[in-house]
């Protein structure tokens, strides 16, 4: 999985077949996508932060906050377009990364991941102080679409491949980066941070870095969302359940390797979707037939009981997991 | 001019006194062996001058410029690097990517050349090729350092090392957990880096093994220094041969 | 002049009262990092259990109060062991797998309770209800209840770690753990022992929680916040600082209830600064500031 090759070339498929699929898919499977694409890049940008320097951030939501109430809010009361706030609030993520990382990268370990579950926390409370401007927990409508189209297909579509693009550009800036020499360093990092302090290299700005980075994208994937929805929601903004989710993807998919991040935001998000259809249905037992209804409340439970079942086996993540086995069966295993 | 020069160093720990006004000093090209009993506070000296402890008074220079206060990669990029006595590696990164870290410069935007020739140099340099390679063309192990002997270990502690550009080099303890083939080969390296230069702090509790590498010993006891000079005067000198018999011989 | 003095005494026997019930809830909290290093992330839930089985036995079961707290305890207790066994047990090694496991628990917990008993918020009945007058001041009887049975928790604690045998085997292994298990101490007993205690004060904290405040799914995070904020100011797993820091952070909550809040607007739209909505915010900024500032807690650490 180290290789670059490997990376681009599992993101490349991946994003092609994101392009192709598209006008084959059911609506609901095309919305559910769009938002996925976006969710990936969530997990991604958190990927290159906590799944390679091991510093494990439970608020990146935070980000997503910053920047989509940013973007939102200027949009709506400044009236800016939304090629100057989605800018704006990116930038507003990233100051906020670079001024949380500072003091916060001077806590190790356990403590590092207290402090990060804190902020949005602390950052929900504040928006719902402002309500008058945030519209609280019922959030703000009317912040400019990212399609201007009038027809509901076409705006579907554009929305899509908006994403896509997004989602595409995020994804080959990271992987580029996560086999640069930055990459190198940051594995390092997470692997014995003496060790790298006693290369010659400063691990606070590596990790400041790579802070920076990952706010700035999960920032973007937030100002994003927030006007493909074309409106402020605060669920989805400030959703500790999201945050905690970018870990089930990156933990699911692999971590610290980028497109491990990517399928594990599609299986997450897919997932829950496949859940909601089978709701749908209903089992033949019985003479009424047994509805599946109860299954659309449990797909978030039921992501957060794979997640520990990873935890136990599989900790390493799917990816990794079909890579070893599919060079197992190749012969390809070195050493002992 | 010296290459290092240590003044006055002071550190305690709690009521504990690890090193008392220490100074010495350090001449380019020439290897120093750091020796006293356990617990004299030899590593406590390493880990001032690296920056990974500071002292409580006294000052540290490196070529004439005052470094007591760095942060350690500043220490390194000066041009000190230590080899540690429990090897320090990244254990899921193979032994090449390993030494590589190393060669990486400490720039994130930079148009620096390709780290690959260092890191093959520094795998040259201190053995670490694979048996199959050609004659003059060296390929880094591709092996996890896991699966090194302990004589591989140290042979990846002191590539890394090199890598940086050491004009000073700090080994700690180079020859523990070594079995005597193993010491062999190390001092073998250790004479090699020598010749071509290499300037050299070793610190070692073992005398007797350090004699024939060091040009000059500077002895420690309970963090204060009782001897200097060169191996046949300081063996001779009464209060260090006190001072290893109280210790436990060596 | 003594307009001033009755609000003085109001908030002076306001937080003197809710301190405890925070001591409490922090309480099981700093034992499982103080014994087993260990951050539980799942230690509001814990609290959200004891709450919810409380009510429920109350509602359903039509259960007098005190056979609901005894079930609420009880089934608290046997989650601690089960989640010390089935879970943290396995992942205890790694810190940061640790904490991740114990914050998806906290949000299956949610969830479960989402599915179960939906979003509403719930009532607890008070052990008893009405209200009576200190000097000038009007307090409901049940938080005059729930001080008390606070202290007496802590202080019924205090002795057991420092008088009982497994308690002093606790504080051992507290200090050691190597050293405990050198001299021929079960560990792993003695976790889950102090699990089960840890367990325990979550449920009776729950339901003293509950029905001074309020009962959610989402009530978890507060007792969470709370005991993030009272071990970090108070220096992680130690049991005085805590108390103090408890008393801190009370007195600053119900200052802050009582504070004058300032009114700013900008073209109609207002906000207020200080005052009752900045009850919870004032403990998580003066937790990122100590976090920030001094790490270690302002009393220092128990390593």
């Amino acid at each position: 999985m180290s290789s670059r090759a490997v990376r681009f070339s599992i993101l490349g498929t991946t994003v092609i077949v994101m392009a192709v699929v598209a006008p084959f898919l059911p609506s609901k499977w095309m919305t559910t996508l769009t938002y996925a694409q976006i969710f990936a890049v969530y997990a991604m940008g958190w990927d290159i932060l906590s799944g390679m320097t091991g510093q494990i951030s439970f608020g990146h939501i935070f980000f997503v906050a910053v920047a989509g109430y940013t973007t939102g809010l200027l949009n709506l009361y400044v009236k800016w377009p939304i090629w100057a706030t989605i800018p704006l609030g990116v930038m507003m993520a990233v100051l906020a990364g670079l001024l949380f990382s500072v003091p916060a990268l001077r806590l190790r370990g356990p403590y590092f991941s207290l402090i990060t579950l804190i902020l949005p926390l602390a950052a929900a409370r504040l928006v719902i102080i402002l309500a008058d401007w945030t519209g609280g927990e019922l959030g703000k409508f009317g912040v400019a679409a990212l399609c201007p189209f009038p027809d509901f297909k076409a705006n579907q579509y554009c929305n899509y491949y908006s994403l896509w693009g997004v989602m595409t550009g995020v994804g080959l800036f990271l992987v580029w980066l996560s086999t640069s020499r930055v990459g190198k360093i940051l594995e390092a990092i997470r692997e014995n941070e003496e060790a790298v302090e006693a290369a010659g290299i400063n691990t606070a700005k590596y990790k400041i870095f790579a802070f920076a980075v990952s706010a700035c994208v999960v920032g973007l994937g937030g100002a994003f969302s927030v006007h493909a929805n074309e409106a402020i929601f605060f669920n989805s903004l400030m959703s500790l359940t999201t945050s905690l989710e970018m870990i089930v993807a990156s933990v699911i998919g692999g971590m610290g390797i980028i497109v491990g991040a990517l399928w594990g935001g599609f299986l997450v998000r897919g997932g829950e979707q496949v859940i909601r259809e089978l709701a749908q249905l209903k089992l033949p037992i019985g003479t009424e037939g047994l509805a599946l209804s109860f299954l659309e409340r449990w797909a978030t439970l039921i992501f957060f009981t794979l997640l520990i079942i990873l935890l136990f086996f599989a900790r390493q993540g799917l990816l990794p997991l079909l890579a070893g086995l599919f060079r197992r069966r190749r012969g390809e295993v070195r050493g002992g | 001019m010296a290459l290092l020069h240590v003044e006055n160093l002071r550190k305690s720990f709690g009521g504990l006194m690890a090193v008392k006004d220490l100074s010495f000093h350090v001449e380019p090209g020439e290897i120093v062996g750091l020796i006293g009993p356990n617990g004299a506070g030899k590593s406590t000296v390493f880990n001032l001058i690296m920056g990974i402890l500071k002292p409580d008074r006294g000052q540290i220079f490196f070529k004439g410029q005052e470094i007591t206060h760095w942060p350690t990669y500043k220490i390194v990029n000066a041009g000190i690097a230590r080899v540690f006595q429990i090897a320090q590696y990244f254990p899921r990164k193979t032994v090449y990517e390993n030494v590589e870290i190393s060669a990486i410069p400490n720039e994130i935007f930079t148009r620096a050349p390709d780290p690959t020739p260092k890191t093959l140099q520094s795998c040259e340099r201190t053995g670490l090729c694979e048996h199959s390679s050609h004659e003059n063309h060296c390929i880094c192990r591709e092996e996890l350092p896991g699966m090194l002997p302990q004589g591989g270990l140290r042979r990846l502690e002191l590539a890394r090392a090199i890598g940086t550009d050491p004009e000073l080099l700090l080994l700690d303890e180079p020859f523990a957990g070594l079995s005597p083939a193993e010491v062999d080969e190390i001092s073998h390296l250790i004479a090699s880096l020598r010749n071509e230069g290499q300037t050299i702090v070793l610190v070692d509790h073992n005398m007797r093994g350090v004699m024939r590498l060091v040009d000059r010993i500077v002895v420690l006891c309970f963090g204060e220094k009782i001897a200097e000079g060169t191996p046949e005067e300081v063996a001779r000198n009464p209060q260090v041969q006190e001072a290893y018999l109280a210790g436990g011989g060596f | 002049m003594d307009q001033v003095f009755v609000i003085v005494e109001r908030i002076v026997i306001y937080s003197v009262l809710i301190s405890a019930l925070y001591a409490l809830v922090a309480l099981g909290f700093t034992m499982i990092f103080g014994v087993g290093r260990v951050l539980n992330l799942a230690h509001g839930a814990f609290l959200m259990v004891g709450a919810y089985t409380a009510w429920f036995a109350q509602q359903y079961l039509h259960w007098n109060l005190y056979s609901a707290f005894a079930l609420a305890v009880a089934l608290c207790t046997l989650l601690g062991v089960v989640f010390y066994q089935g879970l943290v047990r396995h992942v205890q090694r790694s810190p940061i797998v640790t904490l991740i496991a114990t914050l998806a628990c906290a949000l299956i917990i949610e969830e479960l309770i989402k599915i179960f008993f939906t979003t509403n918020t719930q009532l607890l009945a008070p052990f008893i209800s009405g209200s009576i007058e200190i000097h000038k001041t009007t307090v409901i009887t049940n938080r005059i209840i729930a001080f008390g049975a606070s202290w007496l928790a802590i202080l019924l604690f205090w002795l057991f770690v420092h008088r009982a045998r497994w308690g002093k085997v606790i504080l051992a292994t507290a200090q050691d753990h190597e050293g405990a298990a050198l001299v021929g101490i079960d560990v792993r007993r003695v976790y889950t022992l102090t699990w089960a205690i840890s367990g325990a004060l979550a449920g009776i904290a729950g339901v003293f929680f509950a029905s001074w405040v309020k009962i959610d799914p989402f009530m978890w995070r507060d007792p969470l916040i709370i005991s993030f904020a009272i071990v970090v100011v108070g220096g992680l797993g130690s049991l005085k600082g805590s108390i103090v820091a408890a008393y801190l952070i009370g007195l600053l909550e119900v200052l802050m209830t009582y504070s004058p809040s300032i009114r700013v607007c900008f073209s109609f739209r207002c906000f207020e600064f200080l005052g009752s909505s900045w009850v919870g915010v004032s403990s998580l900024l003066v937790l990122i500031a100590i976090l920030f500032i001094k790490p270690e807690g302002l009393f220092g650490r128990t390593e």
